[in-house]
């Protein structure tokens, strides 16, 4: 499916003003001294079919946006609407046929399995809670899904100390998979393997959507990884969402100095080559306390004054293009 | 050497043959658990006592009811002359036989600190697990019941604990059947069935504690960790995920915990009948022997020694086995 197809699609995940602060307790009472302001009011919506790329710093709320989402740490405000259906809102019943459809790939491979259950037995772990009780059909789909990930079906009687890295995060797909989702939410799936693996477990992820339409939200800190699989890409920075267009626009012309100052650090593979880096000055500022106006000002080249005391509005400036930031909308404005 | 280069390719799952079965955690632990020989000659010397106190009425000397104050305080390896029966151990102030009576006494003290471990685990498990995931509100609750009784002084509480439930039964009305599986397990009479079933009570009350705040400790890491948030994501209900996730994985320490509350009881409940506040003469229980032995220290010098070096012996194998199953238990140490 090509990008402008998927742009057609209807929107499949819709997230409107999210809010997650998480409160810092402390003195006698355990009353709330400070929030870590780890998302704050961000929204956007991932079409049928697509992969959203979310990236950006450790600590800007990429996987709590993921977990929020999928309703596994409660939100502080905000909307998530999945198939047209309030997330926050729903039932227990209904939040459990909801989960049926969508899922999560953990960060690290070495803790995201039950080191005390064979793995077979964590991946059709999904169907027995969704009432499928026959151990026998089970086992055939446990053994289709190893096997859609590249194992064997003798892996299935294997505990999870027995398989490397690469081979745990596979398992983690076919765990996410076997109920046939509609929707995962990779939480950094490559962050922890190998370079050599990495390519390896994303291709797994393209065959797989491409082979169940599956629609991905992608949390990465790596811009090559996300150039390689998504078809829009989001980045955050400190709880905020900065910039949000398809893949190509991003990478060949970012409006953002953030999301430029990012692009200018991914390494090439070529030694020859010398080029105009954007170093940051000094260090991301604590979620606790976010820097008045935009967030980004006290480490952009490009502020002005306006940036100390305004925040900007994540507006789309171009078709299909939004940013938060003055000083690329008055770029745009003036026809640059 | 050729072999030598390609040996440690097979220990990795990929390589290693199909049919080959996986060695799985209990055969881990049990090889590991061997290495540690005090822990294995104490496994052996339990089992042993265990099973000859099961097999009482059969290994035993003597009847258990059997006495004769003609042949009080006789020496080791004494002869009864009316039936030929030997005095292995020698006998007590009403010459009954110590052996007969450290066997039956054994089955009385040993399922004392069986059930306790056992119930104080159990209900120590569930109040931490419960504790540790819902944390909250109720939490808190628990916690603060869990401070006031491990607050409390164990051995004074137990003796006057003790000593009014036994005097009055009406104050604890147990069902018939309860003292009567006691009576039949145990091979005594229902005024002892039923002080036995008081000071298990009584020490679960009090045993509880530890466990319960280790087992909420635990609970509180592993419920963070990623596959129990799969789980979760899975639409797994919180009973199933305390179940199948959360308990299998604080199971080890749990399990250490059940060995040293079994040591704990045990001395417990030694020391209350050596005492007289557990169960009574001429019901026979290690601790009341060990009364009996120190009452009449002059005339059987040797009589402490046959009661106490068992008690000794036990309440080592029991900590000997729980350092053992700690170390096979500890998963840092994965060899």
């Amino acid at each position: 499916m090509s990008t402008n197809a998927k742009n057609t699609n209807p929107e499949l995940l819709e997230v409107t003003n999210l809010v997650k602060y998480f409160p810092i307790k402390g003195g006698l009472l355990q009353r709330t001294v400070a929030q870590v302001k780890a998302v704050d009011d961000i929204s956007f919506s991932v079409k049928q079919g697509e992969t959203l790329g979310l990236v950006g710093e450790s600590g800007c709320g990429k996987t709590t946006i993921g977990r929020t989402v999928l309703r596994l740490t409660p939100a502080t405000r905000g909307s998530v609407r999945f198939q047209g259906k309030d997330v926050f809102k729903a039932s227990v019943s209904e939040m459990k046929a909801m989960r049926k459809d969508m899922q999560i790939i953990f960060q690290d491979p070495y803790s995201s399995l039950d080191p005390r259950m064979p793995v077979g037995e964590s991946i059709g772990e999904g169907l027995l809670v969704h009432g499928m009780s026959d151990t026998k059909k089970r086992n055939e789909i446990v053994i289709e899904m190893l096997r859609k990930v590249g194992l064997e079906d003798y892996h299935a009687r294997r505990y999870p100390h027995e398989f490397s890295g690469g081979q745990r995060q596979r398992i983690g797909i076919a765990r996410a998979l076997a109920l046939r989702p509609k929707f995962i939410v990779c939480d950094e799936p490559v962050s922890a393997l190998d370079v050599s693996i990495q390519s390896q477990v994303l291709n797994i992820l393209k065959d797989l959507q491409g082979e169940f339409g599956l629609t991905y939200l992608f949390i990465a800190h790596n811009l090559s990884v996300v150039e390689h699989i998504s078809d829009r890409v989001g980045v955050m920075y400190l709880g905020k969402m900065v910039e949000l267009t398809d893949r190509e626009s991003l990478f060949r012309d970012p409006l953002h100095p953030y999301t430029k100052a990012l692009l200018s650090a991914i390494p090439i593979p070529d030694p020859t080559v010398k080029r105009e880096r954007m170093i940051l000055q000094g260090e991301i500022p604590s979620p606790v306390n976010p820097p008045k106006g935009c967030r980004f000002h006290p480490r952009c080249p490009f502020a002005v004054d306006r940036c100390k005391v305004e925040e900007p509005q994540f507006k789309e400036l171009r078709p299909g293009h939004f940013a938060a930031c003055h000083v690329a909308e008055d770029q745009v404005a003036a026809g640059k | 050497m050729a072999s030598s280069t390609v040996q440690p390719r097979a220990s990795r799952a990929s390589d290693a043959r199909p049919n080959m079965k996986t060695e799985s955690q209990t055969a881990l632990v049990w090889r590991r658990f061997r290495k540690h020989r005090l822990a294995v000659i104490s496994m052996v010397l339990l089992t042993l006592i265990f099973l000859l106190s099961l097999f009482a009425p059969l290994v035993a000397p003597f009847k258990i009811d059997h006495l004769d104050p003609t042949y009080k305080f006789v020496p080791f390896m004494t002869v009864y002359k009316p039936t030929g029966q030997v005095y292995i151990f020698g006998s007590d102030q009403l010459g009954r036989d110590l052996l007969t009576r450290l066997l039956y006494g054994a089955r009385v003290t040993l399922s004392v600190a069986v059930l306790v471990a056992s119930l104080s685990c159990a209900v120590g498990a569930l109040i931490g697990a419960v504790a540790g995931y819902y944390r909250g509100i109720i939490d808190t609750a628990l916690m603060r019941v869990l401070d006031f009784t491990s607050g409390i002084p164990d051995l004074p509480v137990l003796l006057i604990l003790a000593s009014i439930l036994l005097t009055d039964p009406k104050l604890l009305p147990l069902p018939d059947f309860v003292t009567r599986i006691f009576e039949a397990l145990l091979l005594v009479r229902e005024r002892e069935a039923r002080s036995v079933v008081v000071i298990v009570l009584v020490l679960t009350i009090l045993g509880w504690t530890g466990v319960a705040r280790l087992t909420r400790g635990m609970v509180l890491a592993v419920r963070e960790a990623d596959y129990v948030t799969a789980s979760r994501s899975l639409g797994m209900g919180d009973t199933s995920l305390i179940l199948r996730h959360i308990m299998p994985n604080v199971l080890a320490p749990i399990i250490v915990a059940f060995t040293q509350s079994l040591a704990g009881a045990f001395a417990a409940e030694t020391a209350l009948s050596f005492l007289g506040f557990g169960v009574q003469e001429p019901a026979a229980t290690w601790g009341n022997m060990m009364s009996i032995a120190q009452n009449n220290i002059f005339e059987n010098r040797v009589m402490p020694l046959v009661v106490g070096l068992p008690i000794l012996i036990c309440s080592l194998a029991f900590n000997f086995i729980g350092d053992g199953l700690r170390d096979a238990l500890d998963p840092r140490l994965k060899m």
